[in-house]
């Protein structure tokens, strides 16, 4: 998020896109559905389903399921021909206006309204509001960024942003929800293949990154790009790569095209997985290693407005379970490296130093409260709303993209549109969720599907329902909800014994590598 | 905003800003207002009334809630009138609350031990847990558990199940054995000396527990007792064969391990004077027990071989020969009767007789000890009273009268009448044991009236500083008694020597006294455990061995999960109790006019529990749910006496849209809203709260674990709303709340596992880790950096995420690293 929480306070309007808030961030669903009801805030619901919060929508835009980015490039259109573009924000910060006019010229109301289903007029109601803010914020989740231009889905939403000037204020902001607890974490830690911790890109500052490597590191830089998760199950289908360590993940259970990645791990010539149970992915490794969980280990998490905050050890791991930061140290020293951590806390010292957005964040401090980052020093109090004054590199640019229509659209074998997703009681693949209350409350997949559609199949509420793409198939429960569209279906995909990921293409976003999990043409049938 | 308005609050001048509240404005300078419907973070409600306060010139009291301060305003916060008109609130508030605070077994212990907490500890395997809980409020747990006639079996709610109680007897005794046998009798707490000093005359359940009690709070104890031995008539009266004097020893001995001074051989009015512990100690304990035999008023008395029942069991517990000779007669009905007949015939005896002016049906003595008695061979003889005991220098006869039973008498028991018949037991020794009395020769006359002691119901005698308890004060009772007496004794003495006067705690109960068998038909039988029985006949051939050997760990384990876990599992947090507490208000002042009100549900979702049976209608959860949660999923319902919450339209909660945050059971101020997870348990008594992130979504919202720590586990997690470094500020969702079992899952993973043959086999780290290294290094120095590669986690933290690319970059060589965080 480029803002904090405290902003959505001063927002006075937010603009919600395929996000299901109240569902998958349901303490930012509280604050935009408290804001809307005093009357402080006006809402902008897109999204294809009826969620739960298009009930404190002042516009509800149901758009279809993969027409984010013309719904978007229809937004601008609108705003610029109405003149409700921030001119004098642009000139000073924003680079080629031109090109992204000419592209969004295309996009009449009358077109964008064929290809999203949404009224002109709504369309036309949420340009204004959203133009006109004075403070007006964008929220997105996967919903944007799960789908096979998910990137170009992000890029436009950052235009739409900055067109109108929405930017570095409390109340404004590109606000994109993490699904996971520390996914921004994740990303800033450099696991990624492309760049060091800190987002030190290795192809662009080759010289730089390695410069840091040596001397914190002490060690050599590979500089060989590096493989990204869906590479990596291709090398192993390949026989590229041998060796695979998994640490707290089941792709088994959350990878696009459940039965390929099987295929892939079942390759692996020694297959890693350290993990808190004997997951679906577990079960196929060479070696286990038994986690701690959360709840037994002190670290930090970095949340999805960049605040970093403490996680401290409440009880014993059960067993001979260890933290992860513990096994990958002696791991490391096993394979010859001198470490010298003997704490969280000790890593944190080194990250600190490592990572100059981290670099005034110690424990001491955490413990007072968190800090969101860029915290480059140690009286840096923390950076809340990002752009305040301006971007790093001067200008921000405009991205302009083309709509395109999504690789499998539904046809007259595979009529429906399924997505994917997940539901507020239980969480990822599972494994934690279904070891509580929730599992008891929600036991198995079940499948949403609009109440049209299943009095033309004949599916009462509870009967089974099976959903087939080209890829696979699944059978849940049915439940008969108008929150889905007509031909539309979704299924959550907690459920490892009716993984919705058999349903899924294994179809990535170019740039970003993400599976495209939402749109999938499928057929349902009365099991 | 300035702070420009002027209040008197309690008689001091405080500057408050305009249209700030009374109840603000005290909490800003310290004083604690009672309320219920009030929450900071809600609305106003200003319906409980438990906030009232006094203000000059205002004709009735007023509500600090509501009420904004004003100019010159003089507020009095605890007055009198305060403190009545919150007592009535309460007792009000009371009057149609059903339920009930603590478990029926819990209030039957006079000790008030924490029978669920203890027994279902252990019926979990946590046999320490379970012992800690029990040193809460039962000292000698290993003692008590062997002797003790355990009033709470009998009011306990399994026999409405299976017409038998849970074993909470024995049950106590494995725990205190465990201690024993693992020599870990339980943490001795590091104490902090508060400076002052009590005395404790006699070293008997009452007085040890006082002395354990008194020293956790910081009092330095001198223990004072006549004999050489401490534990009173555990040690002196009751037989080894019953309570192995090693066992009451090394339980003594860990009480005393908590840095008590003992002077033992010490008698009071012999080798010291009460005068003399007055002026040396800051308060004295009188707890020296009931150690004069009654005399059974006829002729012949004073013949040789005439004995008192405790007198005769004292040689006995001395370890001397008493030549009995070879027929005896007990006179007396009561367990020391019971115990002298039985020492009587381990003492060489043949023929032992009973004799007892009523029937058996009214013997105070406990069955298990008739029975075993008539198993040995004890002839009872009923109706019958000594009249005379005759001999020529020493006994050779006992006359006796017969008897018969007349009109209840005022303990409710049929008086035996003379019928003038006789008759004569032919026998060597008469042991008198019909009574016990308290020897007053120490005391001066102000403080008895020779039968009882002088104190009032906070243990206080006349003279100042000075208490009493145990069987001193109620006369001869069962050791669990006298532990009782010891620690609400304590208790008064502490409040006596830091706020001046005596007072013993207040014990705010609701009780449910209206269930039955009918009640729990739903539950499944399941007979009790019970201990092998040991033959009368090998009992006499190890005369003084203990022969009743306890249950087994399996036994345990089995009857332990018999428990039905009574009581309500709000006790420890509930503000309705707290508050009825400090202001004793009973909840019985007002009658209930019917138990159950059928309008109000006890509803069970997944997630909560909702007995609207204690619900106060304060409001917090309707407010909770519409100002925090943001759904409005409840709402009152019907309106005055009828008042209900509920979902619209007499929906349950599950097909309301509750969502199951959980926000309003945090705030709930009484038991009506409870997490599931909280079900059974009798703690939070012992709470660690460590403050960490959800381990869910990316909002990362901070969340209170609560772990027990007498168990290390988690038992509830929550949030706090007043967090100075949270994000959520108290919000959360359903994932955060509830969704922490998964913790202590039994299907953890436990150890390193490695696949040989298709099958996982444990390994040791050395070993698994060793072969990880082997491998992948292997790889990377064969097939090249690149053919290993790395999938880290959202789940794991930064450092952990850190460590693992590093891990790839400079010890593997590649950059084959990513995450599966796209979602
Ligand atoms: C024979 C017998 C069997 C019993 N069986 C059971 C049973 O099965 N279960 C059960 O629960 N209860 C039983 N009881 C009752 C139980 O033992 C008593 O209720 C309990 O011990 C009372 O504890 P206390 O601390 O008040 O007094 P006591 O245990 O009597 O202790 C008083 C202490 O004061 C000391 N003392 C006395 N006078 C002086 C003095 N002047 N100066 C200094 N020290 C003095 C004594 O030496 C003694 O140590 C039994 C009692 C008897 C007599
Ligand atoms: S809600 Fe409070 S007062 Fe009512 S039974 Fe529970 S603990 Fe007692
Ligand atoms: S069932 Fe358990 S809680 Fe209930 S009365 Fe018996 S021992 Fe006490
Ligand atoms: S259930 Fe609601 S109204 Fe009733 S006591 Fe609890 S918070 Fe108050
Ligand atoms: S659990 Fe949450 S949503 Fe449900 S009634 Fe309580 S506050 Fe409302
Ligand atoms: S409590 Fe709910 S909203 Fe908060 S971090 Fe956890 S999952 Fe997200
Ligand atoms: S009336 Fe003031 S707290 Fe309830």
């Amino acid at each position: 998020m480029t803002n904090d929480y405290e902003s959505i306070k001063h927002a006075d309007v937010a603009l919600v896109i395929g996000s299901n808030t109240t569902e998958n961030h349901p303490v930012i669903g509280s604050w935009l559905k408290e804001q809307q009801k005093k009357g402080r805030t006006k809402l902008i619901v897109c999204d294809p389903r009826s969620i739960e919060l298009n009930d404190y929508a002042d516009i509800k835009v149901r758009h279809r399921s993969g027409s984010d980015v013309a719904l978007l490039n229809g937004l601008m259109n609108i705003i610029i021909a109405e003149g409700l573009h921030d001119k004098e924000f642009i000139d000073k910060n924003v680079e080629k206006f031109d090109e992204l006019k000419a592209l969004v010229a295309e996009y009449t109301p009358a077109k964008v309204s064929a290809i999203t289903g949404v009224p002109e007029d709504t369309l036309k109601e949420a340009a204004r509001l959203y133009a006109r803010g004075p403070n007006s914020a964008i929220f997105y989740t996967m919903g944007i960024t799960q789908h096979q231009y998910g990137t170009n889905n992000v890029k436009t939403v950052a235009d739409l942003a900055l067109l109108c000037g929405m930017l570095g204020r409390p109340g404004t902001g590109v606000n994109p929800l993490r699904g996971q607890n520390n996914v921004q974490g994740a990303c800033d830690m450099g696991c990624l293949p492309a760049s060091l911790p800190g987002y030190l890109d290795i192809a662009k500052n080759t010289e730089k990154a390695a410069e840091k490597v040596r001397q914190i590191w002490k060690a050599e830089l590979p500089t060989s790009p590096g493989r990204t998760i869906v590479k990596v199950t291709d090398g192993l289908a390949k026989g590229e790569v041998k060796g695979l360590f998994i640490m707290g993940e089941n792709p088994m259970v959350s990878d696009p095209n459940t039965n390929h990645v099987k295929d892939a791990l079942e390759k692996a010539e020694f297959l890693v997985v350290q993990d808190i149970f004997m997951t679906e992915t577990a079960q196929l490794a060479d070696v286990v290693l038994p986690a701690a969980c959360w709840a037994e280990k002190d670290g930090t998490f970095t949340n999805t407005c960049r605040a970093v905050q403490r996680i401290r050890k409440a009880v014993e791991a059960p067993g001979d379970a260890r933290s992860d930061w513990e096994i990958i140290v002696d791991l490391a020293k096993a394979c010859g490296a001198d470490w010298d951590f003997h704490s969280p806390e000790d890593v944190m010292e080194e990250i600190s130093r490592f990572v100059p957005q981290y670099g005034g964040i110690t424990y001491d401090r955490l413990d007072q409260g968190p800090l969101m980052w860029p915290c480059p020093d140690k009286d840096h109090p923390g950076t809340p709303n990002l752009y305040t004054t301006g971007f790093p590199r001067g200008k921000a640019t405009f991205v302009p993209y083309e709509w395109n229509q999504p690789h499998e659209w539904p046809d007259a074998e595979y009529p429906f549109l399924a997505t994917t997703g997940r539901t507020l009681y239980h969480y990822h693949t599972g494994s934690m969720t279904r070891r509580t209350p929730s599992a008891e409350y929600i036991k198995s997949l079940y499948v949403e599907v609009n109440p049209e559609d299943a009095a033309a199949i004949g599916l009462k509420e509870g009967d089974d329902v099976r959903v087939t793409s080209r890829r696979g198939s699944v059978v849940g429960e049915t439940r008969i909800t108008d929150r889905v569209s007509p031909r539309m279906v979704f299924v959550p995909f907690h459920f490892g014994e009716q993984p919705a990921n058999v349903l899924t293409a294994s179809v990535w976003d170019d740039t970003s590598e993400t599976p495209a999990y939402k749109i999938n043409a499928v057929k349902v049938e009365k099991a | 905003m300035d702070r420009d308005v002027k209040v008197i609050l309690n008689g001091k001048e405080v500057f408050g800003y305009r249209g700030q509240k009374i109840l603000e404005l005290c909490a800003e300078n310290g004083i604690e207002i009672p309320t219920l419907c009030y929450d900071p973070h809600l609305t106003l409600h200003g319906g409980c009334s438990l906030c009232l306060v006094e203000v000059k010139g205002a004709k009735n009291l007023v509500r600090a809630c509501a009420m904004p301060i004003n100019n010159g305003m003089e507020i009095q916060t605890m007055t009198d009138r305060v403190f009545g008109a919150r007592q009535l609130a309460l007792q009000l508030l009371f009057s149609d609350h059903v339920g009930d605070c603590r478990p029926p077994c819990q209030l039957a212990c006079p000790a008030r031990g924490d029978v669920k907490g203890y027994v279902n500890y252990a019926a979990e395997g946590e046999f320490r847990a379970s012992l800690e809980a029990l040193h809460e409020n039962i000292t000698l747990p290993a003692s008590i558990g062997r002797i003790c006639p355990a009033p709470c079996e009998e009011k306990c709610r399994r026999n409405f199940v299976d017409e038998e109680p849970v074993s909470i007897r024995e049950i106590k005794r494995f725990i205190g054995d465990w201690g024993i046998k693992t020599g870990d009798l339980g943490t001795i707490p590091e104490i902090k000396e508060n400076g002052k000093k009590v005395a404790i005359v006699g070293g008997g359940p009452g007085g040890l527990s006082a002395a354990y009690y008194l020293r956790r709070m910081g009092y330095a104890i001198t223990l004072f007792d006549k004999e050489s031995a401490l534990g009173g008539m555990m040690r002196f009266g009751i037989p080894d064969y019953r309570l192995p004097q090693p066992v009451l020893q090394k339980e003594v001995d860990w009480i005393i391990d908590h840095g008590i001074e003992t002077r033992l051989g010490m008698t009071l009015g012999k080798d010291v004077t009460l005068d003399e512990l007055r002026k040396d100690y800051d308060s004295v304990l009188l707890a020296f027990g009931c150690w004069k035999s009654l005399p059974m008023r006829v002729p012949g008395e004073d013949l040789k071989g005439v004995l008192g029942g405790i007198n005769f069991l004292y040689e006995v517990n001395n370890g001397r020969k008493v030549d009995v000779g070879d027929k005896v007669a007990v006179i007396g009905g009561g367990n020391t009767a019971m115990d002298a007949a039985r020492c009587a015939l381990r003492s060489g005896a043949h023929k032992v007789y009973v004799v007892y002016r009523r029937t058996r049906d009214e013997m105070p003595a406990e069955k298990l000890e008739i029975d075993e008695a008539m198993e040995e061979d004890v002839e009872f003889i009923f109706l019958a009273a000594p009249v005379a005991v005759e001999g020529d220098g020493k006994v050779e006869r006992l006359i006796c009268e017969k008897m018969e039973l007349g009109e209840p008498d005022a303990s409710g028991r049929r008086r035996p009448v003379p019928t003038g018949e006789q008759f004569t037991l032919e026998v060597d020794s008469v042991i008198a044991a019909i009574g016990q009395g308290a020897d007053f020769s120490a005391l001066p006359k102000e403080m008895h009236d020779g039968r009882r002691i002088a104190t009032d119901k906070h243990f206080a005698t006349p003279l100042e500083g000075v208490f009493a308890c145990g069987d001193l004060n109620t006369g001869p009772d069962i050791a669990v008694g006298a532990i009782a007496e010891g620690h609400w004794a304590a208790e008064s003495i502490n409040h006596f020597l830091m706020e001046g006067v005596p007072h013993r705690p207040f014990e705010c109960d609701v009780v449910r006294v209206d269930l039955g068998p009918e009640d729990f038909l739903d539950q499944e039988k399941q007979p009790q455990e019970h201990p092998v029985h040991c033959p009368g006949n090998v009992r006499l051939a190890r005369p003084f061995e203990e022969y009743n050997l306890g249950l087994t760990e399996e036994q345990v384990l089995r009857d332990g999960s018999r428990c039905m876990k009574c009581g309500c599992p709000d006790v420890h947090e509930c503000k309705l109790r707290r508050y009825g507490t400090e202001y004793e208000a009973d909840p019985e002042t007002f009658s209930k006019e019917e138990y159950s009100r059928p309008h109000r549900t006890v509803e069970a979702n997944k997630y909560y529990l909702r007995d609207m049976d204690k619900c106060i209608a304060c409001g917090i959860c309707v407010r909770t749910c519409s100002q925090q949660a943001i759904y409005s999923a409840i709402d009152f319902q019907r309106r005055g006496m009828d008042t209900l919450i509920a979902p619209a339209m007499d929906r349950s909660i599950e097909d309301s849209t509750c969502v199951f945050c959980g926000q309003c059971v945090e705030l709930c101020p009484t038991g009506a809203l409870t997490e599931n997870s909280v079900h059974g348990i009798s703690r939070p008594s012992k709470t660690r709260v460590v403050k960490t992130i959800c381990p869910y979504c990316g909002v990362g919202c901070e969340l209170d674990i609560h772990v027990d720590e007498l168990t290390g586990k988690i038992w509830n997690v929550k949030t706090d709303y007043d967090s100075t470094t949270s994000m959520n500020a108290g919000r959360c969702c359903v994932k955060g709340r509830f969704g922490w079992s998964f913790v202590h899952s039994d299907d953890r993973l436990k150890k390193p596992l490695i696949k040989e043959k298709g099958a996982f086999r444990e390994a040791s780290w050395d070993e698994a880790l060793g072969l990880v290294a082997e491998k992948f290094t292997g790889f990377r120095d064969s097939s090249g950096p690149d053919s290993v590669a790395f999938f880290s986690s959202a789940r794991c933290t930064n450092e952990e995420n850190y460590l693992l690319q590093r891990f790839a970059r400079e010890v593997m060589g590649t950059n084959n690293i990513d995450h599966c965080a796209h979602l």
